[in-house]
């Protein structure tokens, strides 16, 4: 990583209910003809009743609870794998337009649950003061992929500096492994958990749905995320971990096994404790 | 410092007229006069017969330069205007790595600057190169892609102002290369025209090139340089009357402009940086040393303005 990685505060939220935005009969209409037009040549019907969630209205709740103003932030990342209801708009454009600091903003996708790692990267090799990091995920598709999508609307957004801060967390290691075989993955997700500390005492882990059938090392405690929220759940778990007394020490891994990603992050307190 | 190593383009022979767009796109007579007579777009590039990955592969095997280092490139970077060209779970990027053997390679898409969104995946290849640790004489690469279906109305014009065509492109990366350093990048995002931004499309068109001519000055004056000391600018490929117009506002030749691709090529999604540099390479038009300047606007919900200063 080129620059200092410090995680500062993280906020997570589930939402109900369909895009606010679908109840504007033009917007409803345009995002109906994209998807129909999208689904066609896959021998995919629309069903115009599904209604899903928005990244904009999602996120942009997240940036109101978790970036004061007086934080500007200077890079927005949103990674998502799952479409949402409005998927020819350039949701991060209106985000950066709602994020103080009026950060530069794109988005990250068609990567699966390594996404977000991505953006851990991509920030870590930027020059910038605050990096949010918004991973995303909707449960509503209007036609049937064939596939699990999450269970529930899930958002978690990362906050990050390139300094300490009150109560955060130094990102230390973000590793990807791209091209992992089911065959491999136990294997090599075992050898990284260990060289990133796993089995000490105060490590605790955390393992993503796709690493479920993993055994790390024994020492400190192991969350394993249940299945359902591909995406957000290594994110969603991250926060309970980093607060934890005994093992504040963190490495994280998720494996998608469609896209055969292996991606681990390691965080430590700062301030000296751990 | 980041650099451009090799380009290639592919853009489908078949080419369309735009008086035949009118009817599937719900076009008036006059759109298609405004189209052709004031804006220069006369014909798209669209054939229904290629595929999404038929498009990006055909990019990836036209650069020949990426046959010898295949093994260096460490990420996959698909710039895309469109969000969402495929049916989740599938995934074209994926699809084409793993064929033309760049399986091992941490691919994504990087999306919604609209069509500027290429020039941030340079950008961010360039960034995520520097900060890859490597072995001395292995230095890793990075492959940007660029690629897009006309496949419904969004993708296929933007009102009173463009249409677009089909085609890909395949752009070798790294950190520290020396065929055409990327000395500057500018951007900025207008949210407030965003659909759910509040702007209207009426103030969009009256800041649309103040806004470009503002990221292009930025990235001058970061890059040290001038308009002056410009060779060329390679456009966004939108309309002729658009850059017509900002070359006015900003005090620069038209005829620096290489807008031939308006109307031979048409737009390109995010492709328009990479067709207009392969034409600027294949007739010969920059010289060692010289300064040239990239521009794109992404323009749907919401707006980007992005501008890049290279020395070749």
């Amino acid at each position: 990583m080129g620059t200092d990685l410090h995680l500062i505060r993280t906020v997570r939220r589930e939402f109900t209910g369909p895009a606010v935005l679908l109840d504007d009969p033009v917007l409803r209409e345009r995002a109906d003809e994209y998807l129909t037009d999208l689904v066609r040549p896959y021998g995919l019907r629309v069903d115009a009743a599904a209604r899903g969630q928005s990244y904009g209205e999602m996120a942009a709740e997240l940036i109101g609870a978790l970036v004061p103003a007086d934080e500007p932030v200077d890079l927005l990342v949103l990674a998502f794998a799952v479409h949402d209801a409005l998927p020819g708009r350039a949701t991060t454009a209106y985000l950066s337009h709602v994020c103080p600091g009026t950060p530069m903003s794109f988005a990250l996708c068609d990567q699966g649950s390594a996404a977000a790692f991505t953006g851990l990267r991509i920030a870590g090799a930027h020059a910038y003061r605050r990096a949010l990091i918004l991973v995303v995920e909707q449960s509503v598709l209007p036609y049937d992929p064939g596939v699990a999508v999450p269970d529930r609307h899930r958002a978690v957004a990362l906050l990050l500096g390139d300094g300490p801060a009150d109560g955060s967390a130094r990102v230390t290691a973000v590793r990807q492994h791209a091209d992992v075989g089911p065959d491999d993955v136990a294997a090599l997700a075992a050898a990284e958990l260990h060289a990133l500390g796993a089995g000490r005492a105060d490590v605790s882990v955390v393992l993503g749905p796709g690493l479920a059938g993993i055994r790390p090392p024994p020492g400190g405690p192991v969350t394993v995320v249940p299945p359902g929220q591909p995406s957000t759940g290594v994110w969603w778990a991250l926060p309970d971990r980093l607060g934890d007394a005994v093992a504040p020490r963190v490495v994280a891994a998720d494996y998608d096994p469609d896209l055969r990603y292996l991606c681990l992050l390691a965080a430590e307190p700062d301030g000296g404790r751990g | 410092m980041t650099a451009v190593d090799a380009v290639s383009v592919f853009l489908p022979a078949r080419r369309v007229p735009i008086e035949s767009l009118a009817a599937p796109l719900r076009m008036t007579e006059m759109q298609i006069r405004l189209f052709r007579r004031f804006h220069g777009l006369t014909e798209v590039r669209h054939d229904p017969d290629l595929s999404l990955s038929d498009l990006l592969r055909h990019a990836v095997d036209g650069l020949t330069a990426l046959r010898d280092v295949a093994h260096r490139v460490r990420f996959v970077v698909y710039a895309r205007a469109f969000p969402v060209v495929a049916p989740y779970p599938v995934n074209p990027l994926h699809d084409v790595c793993r064929a033309v053997g760049l399986g091992h390679a941490v691919a994504f898409t990087l999306t919604q600057q609209s069509c500027a969104s290429a020039l941030a995946a340079v950008d961010v290849a360039g960034r995520l190169l520097a900060a890859e640790p490597h072995p001395p004489g292995d230095e890793p690469l990075a492959l940007v892609l660029t690629g897009e279906k006309a496949f419904t109305r969004d993708a296929r014009f933007i009102p009173e102002t463009s249409v677009f065509s089909e085609g890909a492109s395949a752009c070798l990366v790294s950190a520290h290369g020396r065929r055409d350093r990327l000395l500057a990048y500018a951007v900025a995002q207008r949210g407030e025209f965003d659909v759910a931004g509040g702007a209207s499309p009426a103030r969009f068109q009256r800041e649309y090139r103040p806004a470009l001519a503002e990221v292009i000055g930025r990235a001058l004056a970061r890059a040290g340089t001038t308009l002056a000391d410009l060779r060329l600018i390679l456009p966004h490929n939108v309309n002729l009357m658009t850059w017509k117009r900002l070359v006015k506002l900003i005090g620069f030749p038209l005829d620096r402009v290489l807008l031939d691709n308006v109307t031979d090529a048409g737009h390109v999604f995010c492709a328009d940086a990479f067709v207009n540099y392969r034409t600027a390479r294949d007739r010969d038009l920059l010289r060692p040393g010289d300064r040239y300047l990239v521009a794109a606007v992404g323009a749907g919900d919401g707006a980007t303005f992005a501008a890049m200063v290279f020395e070749h």
